[in-house]
């Protein structure tokens, strides 16, 4: 079926490929009217970090510019979509487009070269797109530098919500200064727990904010802890370790620059502080985790790593595998571990 | 003295370049800090007159006599911020409605407050959280856009929409214990929302597929807008397989109406929030009408709403038009947000970069300020039984006859398919058969040939002008006729 109505449009085509055909000059206001803008763009220039859903239509013409089949290719795609012929994106037929239309798109596409500079009417000209997202920047405004994307902590803690590879979709990074280690952590608000931490630079926001951006941050430098992947806290269940308690997360509170989670642990309000510190010594960072649960006095226990982790407490005892909060520090206990940068 | 001569010479000629354009309405730059990326996607001002703006890369502004501070960081790309009713700073960010508050009073936010996380949020380039405004009750309103595919690089895989979680494609409210509650449900991806004087909620959906053109909806409980792939969270629809695939009669009756469609090409590709006029007359004579700003084209719209049979229509009108219209330095791309200044200037928040930026860069702030002057323009239109009325601003000239030429009517609707976007379709002239001007020559009754409802009516107005000679501002307007008259 698919080759038969590609040898008919072929067919229909043969007249109107065999004159070149001046473009109207209204042809490139289809471009926004007729919709392509949504998808495409005029020009490679001024979008270097652009991800867009198609090609530039400039570089469309010129690929098909000496193309006997330019123009039947290009109408093709218009009317029949397309998929494939520039990377993996399928375009959808146009099936809004007249005939005319269709044609008429299709020969000015054809006009179009890469350092084309030509731009619809209803377009205003294009500076470039992209300079603030290259220009290093630090603005007096700002308590961490931002240079193009790339996000550097200076002397306060840095707190940022965005995507973050291996953590749920609602993931918070904070990067510490190097006074509180240096280190960065991605905490996950869906789990309410810290998942990993990093060492190196902070995050490079480049799929975040440019482009279409949305998509993951990339974090600068590499990863030298991994939590457990279960939550740490069990509350008021002597019996009930393997079950998972109900989590909601409620924010986070700044505490002297650096970030207090809250959240409800089977509805028991948590505030976890963790607290970041270079050793005098040298050589290896402390991390705590300050524990808050105003009020409660019902057993609590914190559930280790599988793995060889000293943890470092003078508020639990080891008992049966599980740290157990001593009873006079339920309402709020300590546990540090060291990590190695 | 022939110095003196061409200096007075010059300021004559750039005093008349300043005014040369629009003594109405004019389009100022505003500052925003240097070295500051500024892609506004979030603005509200509190009664101490401080402005709270909230960009795309997450931070929140306060400004006050020109001062910027920054009031919060790290937000995953908020799309939404209204200070409510008590003063609160709120924000919708991606993965939830958050409340930020400076508990040491020192202007900086200290507490991050989760209001609620009550819906679906993947990683997708297009998982918006839009908003958002604050009604009398307390209660906060915003539209979740539909998801994009996305690929393993991040970068769109489909220019389509899916709903594939709740409550993606549906409007929300949140109450002021913190529920939220999935309100309206098919818009594809409504990039903000406003609240009329009477407190009822509209959004302006984006054109794409099964949306042939930009369209402003009233949100009411239970609305169905018109992209299928919502109707999943449905209860009539849900577990009942792929509503897309549904008969195209079943989602045509099961659709409400926007009230305004917004024309693609014309006006709009990619509407922003809509804002209500509650300026009463400090921004020209449209208190209570709607201004909505345009992303891809630089445009300022004015929307004015009417009831027939207890349902809103009307009309939309060219307000400025980007980079051409009113005095000053003309409107520029990337708008998305816009609010009233305490001084009852517009203020435009332009987001302009990421997926907003189609080409089109432009990020900042401008504002639009009215001279005092009432501008000629078409008021309203009110829906007759027989044709229109035409409401102006200013009476028009007496002394001229009218004659049904000089007001050009033709009709037209937009398809409602899967297909991305929609041409006119059946678009044909429709005759004026009479023209009557009222006594006291602020209005003029059209009797046309023709009216049929799910028709678009587009008025392109000739020579009319006002008693002192000049002519309309904007001549050109657009009826969405969904309901006739009784």
């Amino acid at each position: 079926m698919r080759p038969a109505i590609f040898i008919l449009l072929f067919s229909l085509l043969q007249p109107v490929l065999a004159e070149p055909q001046a473009v109207p000059k209204k042809v490139p206001d289809l471009f926004v009217s007729q919709g392509c803008a949504a998808c495409h763009h005029l020009n490679e220039s001024g979008q270097a970090n652009q991800l867009i859903v198609g090609p530039p239509l400039s570089a469309v013409g010129s690929r098909y510019a000496d193309d006997p089949k330019g123009l039947e290719t290009i109408l093709s795609s218009l009317q029949m979509g397309a998929k494939g012929k520039w990377g993996k994106n399928e375009m959808p037929p146009q099936t809004h487009l007249t005939q005319e239309h269709a044609l008429q798109l299709a020969r000015w596409i054809l006009t179009l070269r890469q350092e084309d500079k030509t731009t619809p009417s209803t377009t205003p000209a294009t500076p470039p797109a992209t300079r603030s997202a290259r220009t290093a920047i630090h603005s007096p405004l700002l308590s961490e530098r931002r240079v193009g994307t790339v996000v550097e902590v200076l002397d306060t803690p840095v707190v940022y919500r965005t995507y973050l590879p291996g953590a749920s979709s609602r993931a918070i990074a904070v990067g510490l200064p190097q006074q509180l280690g240096g280190v960065s952590y991605a905490f996950d608000a869906t789990e309410c727990r810290l998942l990993y931490v990093w060492s190196g630079g902070f995050l490079d926001m480049e799929k975040s904010w440019t482009g279409h951006g949305g998509w993951y941050a990339k974090l600068l430098g590499a990863k030298i802890y991994q939590a457990p992947s279960h939550f740490p806290l069990r509350i008021g269940k002597p019996n009930g370790m393997s079950e998972k308690p109900e989590l909601v997360f409620k924010g986070y509170r700044m505490v002297e620059g650096q970030p207090e989670f809250l959240y409800q642990v089977d509805g028991q309000d948590v505030a976890h502080r963790i607290v970041c510190k270079a050793n005098p010594q040298g050589g290896s960072v402390s991390m705590t985790h300050h524990f808050f649960l105003p009020g409660f006095t019902d057993e609590v226990s914190f559930l280790p790593a599988k793995q060889h982790v000293h943890y470092h407490t003078e508020d639990a005892t080891w008992a049966s595998g599980v740290l157990l909060v001593h009873p006079d520090k339920r309402a709020g206990f300590s546990i540090s571990i060291n990590l190695k940068p | 003295m022939k110095r003196i001569t061409i200096h007075i010479l010059s300021f004559v000629l750039f005093a008349a370049a300043l005014l040369r354009a629009d003594e109405h309405y004019r389009v100022e730059p505003v500052d925003v800090p240097e070295g500051i990326v500024m892609e506004v996607s979030g603005m509200d001002y509190a009664d101490d007159g401080v402005l709270y703006l909230a960009t795309r890369r997450g931070d929140v502004w306060t400004q006050k006599d020109g001062q910027w501070r920054r009031f919060a960081q790290g937000l995953h790309e908020p799309m939404g911020l209204v200070i409510g009713n008590k003063g609160e700073v709120f924000v919708s960010q991606r993965p939830e409605i958050t409340q930020l508050i400076d508990e040491d009073e020192d202007g900086v936010a200290d507490l991050y407050q989760t209001i609620t996380d009550g819906f679906s949020m993947i990683a997708s380039f297009h998982q918006y959280t839009y908003g958002l405004v604050q009604d009398a009750k307390g209660n906060l309103w915003g539209t979740l856009s539909g998801t994009g595919k996305t690929g393993p690089d991040g970068r769109p895989a489909s220019a389509k929409a899916f709903a594939l979680e709740p409550y993606r494609m549906w409007s929300f409210k949140v109450s002021p214990e913190g529920e939220f509650v999935p309100w309206s449900s098919g818009l594809r991806t409504a990039n903000g929302i406003g609240m009329n004087l009477e407190g009822d909620l509209f959004a302006a959906d984006n054109q794409g597929e099964w949306v042939g053109t930009s369209m402003l909806h009233h949100l009411e409980q239970g609305d169905f807008h018109g992209h299928p792939e919502a109707l999943r969270w449905d209860e009539r629809f849900k577990g009942k397989g792929d509503p897309a695939k549904l008969p195209i009669e079943q989602l045509e009756k099961t659709r409400k109406m926007p009230a305004v469609f917004l024309p693609h090409g014309e006006l709009s590709n990619s509407p922003g929030a809509p804002i209500c006029d509650t300026t009463a007359g400090k921004f020209g004579p449209f208190e209570g009408q709607f201004f909505i700003g345009d992303v891809v084209h630089a445009n300022l719209m004015r929307v004015a709403l009417e009831k027939v049979n207890g349902q809103y229509q009307g009309a939309c009108f060219p307000f400025i038009k980007g980079g051409s219209q009113g005095a000053g330095e003309g409107l520029k791309a990337g708008i998305c947000r816009l609010v009233f200044a305490p001084d009852n200037s517009l203020l435009i928040g332009r987001v302009g970069e990421g997926n907003w930026n189609r080409g089109l860069p432009g990020t900042g702030l401008q504002r639009v300020v009215y001279s005092g002057e009432v501008p000629f323009e078409i008021h309203h239109i009110e829906l007759q039984k027989n044709g229109f009325k035409l409401h102006f601003t200013k009476a028009l000239d007496a002394h001229t006859k009218l004659s049904p030429d000089q007001f050009a009517l033709s009709s037209y609707h937009y398809a409602y398919h899967a297909a991305y976007g929609s041409p006119k379709m059946e678009l044909k002239t429709i005759a004026v058969r009479g023209v009557e001007r009222s006594a006291d020559g602020k209005s003029v009754t059209l009797d046309v040939a023709e009216l049929v409802a799910g028709k678009i009516y587009q008025f392109s107005l000739k020579s009319i002008t006002d008693s002192s000679g000049k002519a309309l501002r904007n001549a050109s307007a657009y009826y969405t006729l969904n309901e006739l008259k009784e």
